[in-house]
C-alpha cells in the first residue's frame, strides 16, 4: 500500500530533495516585486519572460564587496544571484536564499571564480588520473580546520560513530577573512611535513560566498595539488562550486558527508563481519559434510571390492552374455528366414501373369487356324462333289432325251437297240421321248447308215 | 595463525581466505578444524576493535598536541544557514 504522506511529511521531503539538489545556484533575471521590511532583509523576485522566482536577501548577507548596494536594488535591474534553493514551510512555496546579488554589468566575482577554475583546469589540478585513493579504515587522521568552528562538531559527531577508533589531529587555520587562504595553505604543509597523517580532511561550515571565497583562492589550491597525503574536502554546503573541492582528491559535500567518505559506519562493518562469520559456519558445515560424504563414498568403494560382490557381478555378465547370445541366435534364424522370402519373391516375379496369356493367345490362334483350315477343306470337297453331280447328270441315259433324243428299248426284254440286228420285223419295240412313250413296231429289215459323223 | 598485528582490514581479508579455503574442502580434516578456529578468533578479534573506545582526538596548539573536545555550543560565524 503506497504511502499517505501529511502535509508536513511531504513539505518535508520536498525540502529535503530541492535543498540537496540545488544547494548553490547561479541564476540570472530581472528585478521585481521588491519589498524592504523593517527587519532589513530583502525580499524581491527574478524573472524572465516565462518564469518568476522568488528571492529572499537577508541582511546578514547584505555585505559590501561584489553586491550590489541593497538600497540601490530596482524593478527591471538585470541581476546575478548566488545562493542556495530553500523551501518556506509555512506558505509551500520555494524561495533562493540569495547570497550574492549582483549587477549583471558588474559579476566580476563569478567571472573571478570561471576564470581561476579554467586556468587550473589547463594546468591539470582537476584532472582525475592524478588523484590519489583514499585509505581504507585509516587509523591516524589530520584534520584541517577552525578547532572552534561548527564544521570540526559536525565531523567528530558522525565520525564517532563510523570506523574504527583512530587518532585525529587538527592542524588549525582560519577559515573566513582575509587572512585565511595563507593560514589553510600552512596547515596543508605542516601536516604534509610531519607525514604522520594516512589521509588529510579540509572542512568549513556553511557560508555565503564571501564567506567561503578563501577556498576559491590559487593559494589553497596549490597547497591541495602539492599535498603528498590525499586530503579529502567538506565545505560548506556546496557540491561543486570551490576551487578547492574541485582540487581535492576527494569532494564530501558538507563536513559530515566528509566524515562519511572516510568511514564505513561502525554498524556496517559489524554486519560485515557478522556476515563473514555466518559464511564460516557455513563454510564448516560443508567442510565436515564433504569430508563425510568421502568417506561414506570410501565405504562403498570397498564394499564394491568384497570378494562376494565380485562374484556377483560375474554372474551378472554371465547373465548378460547368455542373454546376447539368445538375441543373436534368434537374429541369425530371422536373417534366414527373410532371406528366403525374399528368393521366392523374386522367383515368381520371374514368371509373370503376362507369360500365361500369351500361351493362351497362341492356343486360340492356332485353333482358330485349325477351324479355318476345317471349313476350307469341307467346301472345297462340297465343289466337287458339285462337279462329280453335274458329271453324273451328263452320264444319265436320259438326259439326252432334253436334247430331242430318243431311246429305244425292246419290249420284250427291256435292251436299249444299239444296231439293227437285235430285232427282227414285227417286234413291238418302246420308244422313249424326254416326257413319254410311244409304242412301234418294227416293219422291215433295216438299211444301214450312210452318214459317217452320226456313228459313234 | 593471525598475528596481533594485522590490521583490520587484513583480518578480514584472512577471514575470507579462510571461508573460501574452507568452501573448497579439499583440505586435510585437522587443517580445515585449525582454520575454523583461527576464523572464530579472526572474527572475535575484528568485533572486539569495533567495540573499542571512540576516535582519540588532538589539536595542535601553540605547538604542542592538546586533547581536544569540541564545543558545542560555539558556532560559526553564517552557521544559522547551514542546516541540513
Amino acid at each position: 500500500m503506497s504511502h499517505i504522506f501529511t502535509v508536513r511529511e511531504l513539505t518535508a521531503a520536498v525540502k529535503e530533495v530541492l535543498e540537496s539538489e540545488f544547494p548553490f545556484v547561479w541564476v540570472k533575471g530581472q528585478a521585481g516585486n521588491i519589498s524592504r521590511p523593517g527587519s532589513g532583509h530583502l525580499y524581491f523576485s527574478l524573472k524572465d519572460q516565462d518564469s518568476v522566482l522568488n528571492c529572499v536577501w537577508f541582511k546578514s548577507n547584505q555585505t559590501a564587496g561584489p553586491n550590489t548596494s541593497p538600497e540601490k536594488l530596482q524593478t527591471g535591474q538585470a541581476l546575478l544571484c548566488a545562493g542556495r534553493l530553500a523551501v518556506y514551510s509555512p506558505r509551500g512555496t520555494y524561495q533562493l536564499i540569495a547570497e550574492l546579488v549582483q549587477d549583471q554589468g558588474t559579476g566580476n566575482l563569478h567571472l573571478e571564480f570561471e576564470a581561476l577554475k579554467k586556468d587550473l583546469a589547463r594546468q591539470g589540478y582537476f584532472d582525475r588520473d592524478r588523484k590519489k585513493n583514499l585509505p581504507a579504515n585509516p587509523r591516524q587522521i589530520g584534520v584541517v580546520t577552525s578547532p572552534s568552528g561548527a564544521a570540526i562538531r559536525d565531523f567528530l559527531k558522525v565520525g564517532h560513530t563510523r570506523g574504527l577508533p583512530s587518532m585525529i589531529r587538527i592542524y588549525p587555520c582560519l577559515v573566513q577573512g582575509e587572512a585565511a587562504a595563507e593560514t589553510i595553505a600552512s596547515a596543508l604543509e605542516q601536516a604534509n611535513l610531519e607525514a604522520w597523517a594516512e589521509v588529510l580532511v579540509l572542512i568549513r561550515g556553511g557560508g555565503s560566498l564571501e564567506d567561503l571565497w578563501s577556498f576559491n583562492t590559487q593559494t589553497v589550491a596549490k597547497a591541495l595539488f602539492s599535498s603528498r597525503i590525499p586530503v579529502i574536502t567538506g565545505i560548506g554546503h556546496e557540491t561543486d562550486q570551490t576551487i578547492a573541492g574541485l582540487t581535492a582528491d576527494c569532494n564530501g559535500s558538507t563536513p559530515t558527508h566528509a566524515a562519511q567518505l572516510i568511514w564505513p559506519e561502525r554498524d556496517q562493518m559489524a554486519q560485515r563481519i557478522d556476515e563473514l562469520e555466518i559464511s564460516l559456519l557455513k563454510s564448516r558445515r560443508q567442510f565436515f559434510s564433504s569430508k563425510k560424504q568421502r568417506l561414506l563414498e570410501l565405504e562403498q568403494g570397498l564394499s564394491w571390492l568384497s570378494p562376494g560382490r565380485h562374484l556377483e557381478r560375474l554372474a551378472e555378465r554371465n547373465d548378460f552374455a547368455l542373454q546376447e547370445l539368445k538375441r543373436a541366435g534368434e537374429l541369425f534364424f530371422r536373417q534366414k528366414s527373410m532371406a528366403l522370402d525374399t528368393a521366392v519373391t523374386g522367383l515368381s516375379r520371374s514368371f509373370p501373369a503376362s507369360c500365361w496369356d500369351l500361351l493362351e493367345q497362341r492356343v486360340e490362334q492356332l485353333s482358330q487356324r485349325l477351324l479355318r483350315s476345317g471349313k476350307l477343306f469341307c467346301s472345297n470337297k462340297e465343289i466337287s462333289l458339285e462337279h462329280l453331280g453335274v458329271t453324273l447328270d451328263n452320264l444319265n441315259p436320259y438326259s439326252p432325251l432334253q436334247r430331242g433324243y430318243s431311246l429305244v428299248k425292246k419290249q420284250s426284254d427291256g435292251t436299249i437297240l444299239r444296231s439293227s440286228n437285235q430285232v427282227a420285223p414285227g417286234d413291238q419295240l418302246d420308244i422313249r421321248t424326254e416326257n413319254d412313250h410311244i409304242p412301234a413296231r418294227v416293219e422291215s429289215s433295216a438299211a444301214p447308215v450312210q452318214d459317217k459323223n452320226r456313228s459313234s | 595463525m593471525p598475528k596481533k598485528n594485522k590490521s583490520f582490514e587484513e583480518q578480514l581479508a584472512r577471514l575470507q581466505e579462510i571461508v573460501s579455503a574452507l568452501e573448497k574442502g579439499d583440505l586435510p580434516l585437522e587443517e580445515g578444524v585449525a582454520l575454523f578456529q583461527e576464523g572464530s578468533r579472526l572474527a572475535k578479534s575484528c568485533r572486539e576493535q569495533l567495540k573499542q573506545a571512540k576516535h582519540k582526538v588532538q589539536v595542535y596548539s601553540n605547538g604542542i598536541l592538546e586533547d581536544f573536545e569540541p564545543l558545542d555550543q560555539e558556532k560559526e560565524p553564517g552557521d544559522d544557514q547551514t542546516k541540513t
